[in-house]
């Protein structure tokens, strides 16, 4: 995850911790130290859902699956996280609410000190539910909505869906629980970006993460609806100015920019062209210490059934399954040649990255879009949309150690 | 030493996706073949097309083998199963 709000506008966040190492001058609790280096664990708690979305990368249906841990089995692999040092755990799905012991769970990886984390579509957030959920103690709910009303319906297979997600995110910031909203931009819905989070900042949200389409699940059967790079660079462009404008106003706003690495690149430069090249040399430093796209490192994957993934929208590929051995017995097993080059990535890039002056913050992208579209596991993220010449120019760097600063 | 030290076996699915198959690598003509994780795919073929997909820039041989075919059987309980046999008792 990028932070815009961060990098652009010096907004001091929770998550800061994770993304840019220690944070040392927030004031914000931060997670720090050994735990820095453990993956944000994404765990589908079930396949099921009350919704059917165009996009699901886990490939949800309404009905419940085979095989989902139990809530005894969900305990021992939360205990399991906890002794390998995962700091946070976020419960996702399918739609994780349908599940009723999603709060007994959350309860069990807050006492374990894993910071319990939500992703849901936010239509069951009840007044009743979201009071149980604070006092389970989730940290944060992640609500998805896709667009204004009439797209976001049409994307999430129900109408009326946008309406229950905006009730499901008033019920959740009235018991108290930080809540934001999961975007993933599509040509579809690019046009609605400001228009929803005029309409949910208004409505007292403030933190907003706008995602780009991955290439897994029922998101590759949508591949003609992703953006165009000029569209591409048009979304970012119009988060990065938005999110200035709205902390000129003084609604200091966050927001952040998930899946796509060349937003690093991209924001170095709008910092350039904005801020100047000091500005430029501070931000490239938060993201080289971020360390690029963070698949089968800084995020991990576990499924209903317990198959450990790369990341949560590589399902069709697991590494092994927590019921054999333990999520960090597998995470740490470098004898796995996909993931011992996955970890040693930036020396067998090819093409345009090869060479590129970012890829120190970028890493390549999507691993798994290279693969789904060029059938090469080291070619160049078909999402990328930088240009030659950005790509050839060197980023700012320190300077000399030898001379005043 | 236990009469049967492999006693453990387990056997809940592991299709999330589409069929499981279980990925087989060997490196070099002199390694063995070791296990690399599974693919999830509606068929043999499609399965071995995921498999060189992943490996091909590394393996000189690649085995599958339908997930539901392996018998798992191992010493101990991995955490996850081992609970749901004290919330079972």
């Amino acid at each position: 995850m990028i932070s815009v709000s961060k990098l652009l506008c010096d907004l001091d966040a929770e998550g800061d911790g994770l993304r840019y190492d220690a944070a040392e001058d927030s004031r914000k609790e931060q997670i720090r130290d050994r735990k820095q280096r453990r993956p944000v664990v994404v765990w589908n708690v079930t396949k099921q859902c009350n919704l059917y979305c165009d996009h699901c990368y886990a490939a949800a249906d309404t009905e419940v699956a085979d095989g989902e841990l139990s809530t005894a089995e969900g305990k021992a692999m939360l205990d399991g996280l906890a002794d390998y040092g995962v700091p946070v755990v976020l419960f996702s799905g399918g739609e994780p609410l349908v599940r009723d012991d999603l709060e007994e769970l959350i309860a069990y990886a807050d006492d374990l000190g894993v910071r319990p984390v939500l992703s849901t579509n936010g239509t069951l957030i009840t007044e009743d539910r979201a009071r149980s959920l604070r006092d389970a103690g989730l940290k944060y709910a992640g609500v998805s909505v896709d667009g204004l009303p009439e797209r976001n319906d049409a994307f999430r297979g129900k109408e009326g869906a946008f309406d229950a997600a905006v009730r499901g995110i008033r019920n959740s910031l009235d018991a108290g629980l930080k809540t934001g909203l999961r975007y993933t931009i599509t040509e579809r819905n690019a046009p609605d970006l400001t228009g929803v989070v005029d309409l949910l900042s208004d409505k007292g949200l403030d933190r907003f993460c706008f995602y780009h389409l991955d290439y897994g699940g029922r998101g590759t059967e949508i591949l003609d609806t992703d953006l165009t790079p000029e569209q591409r660079r048009d979304a970012v462009e119009t988060v990065c100015d938005m999110t200035r404008d709205y902390h000129e106003r003084g609604e200091e706003i966050e927001t952040l920019l998930v899946g796509n690495y060349a937003d690093a690149a991209y924001i170095v430069e709008y910092a350039r062209e904005h801020y100047g090249e000091a500005k430029a040399r501070t931000v490239y430093e938060y993201l080289r210490t971020n360390g690029g796209d963070p698949t089968g490192e800084r995020v991990a994957d576990v499924d209903y059934q317990g198959n450990v993934h790369l990341t949560q929208f590589w399902q069709n590929y697991s590494l092994g399954n927590v019921r054999d051995r333990s999520f960090g017995a597998i995470w740490e097993d470098e004898s796995n040649p996909l993931l011992s080059a996955l970890r040693d990535r930036e020396s067998r890039l090819t093409g345009k990255c090869a060479d590129c002056a970012y890829k120190a913050v970028c890493r390549g992208g999507s691993r798994l879009r290279a693969l789904t579209v060029e059938d090469d596991l080291f070619a160049p993220d078909p999402q990328c949309y930088l240009t030659d010449e950005e790509i050839q120019t060197p980023p700012p760097t320190r300077p000399d150690t030898g001379t005043a600063d | 030493m236990p009469d049967d030290p492999l006693s453990v076996t387990v056997d809940e699915p592991r299709d999330a996706v589409s069929r499981e198959w279980e990925l087989f690598v060997r490196e070099h003509e002199s390694d063995p073949l070791t296990h690399a994780g599974s693919v999830s795919a509606p068929s043999a073929d499609i399965a071995r097309e995921q498999a060189r997909q992943l490996f091909d820039w590394s393996a000189e041989a690649l085995w599958l083998c339908p997930a539901e075919a392996v018998e798992r059987c191992q010493a101990e309980r991995a955490s996850a199963v081992a609970a749901t046999e004290v919330d079972e008792a």
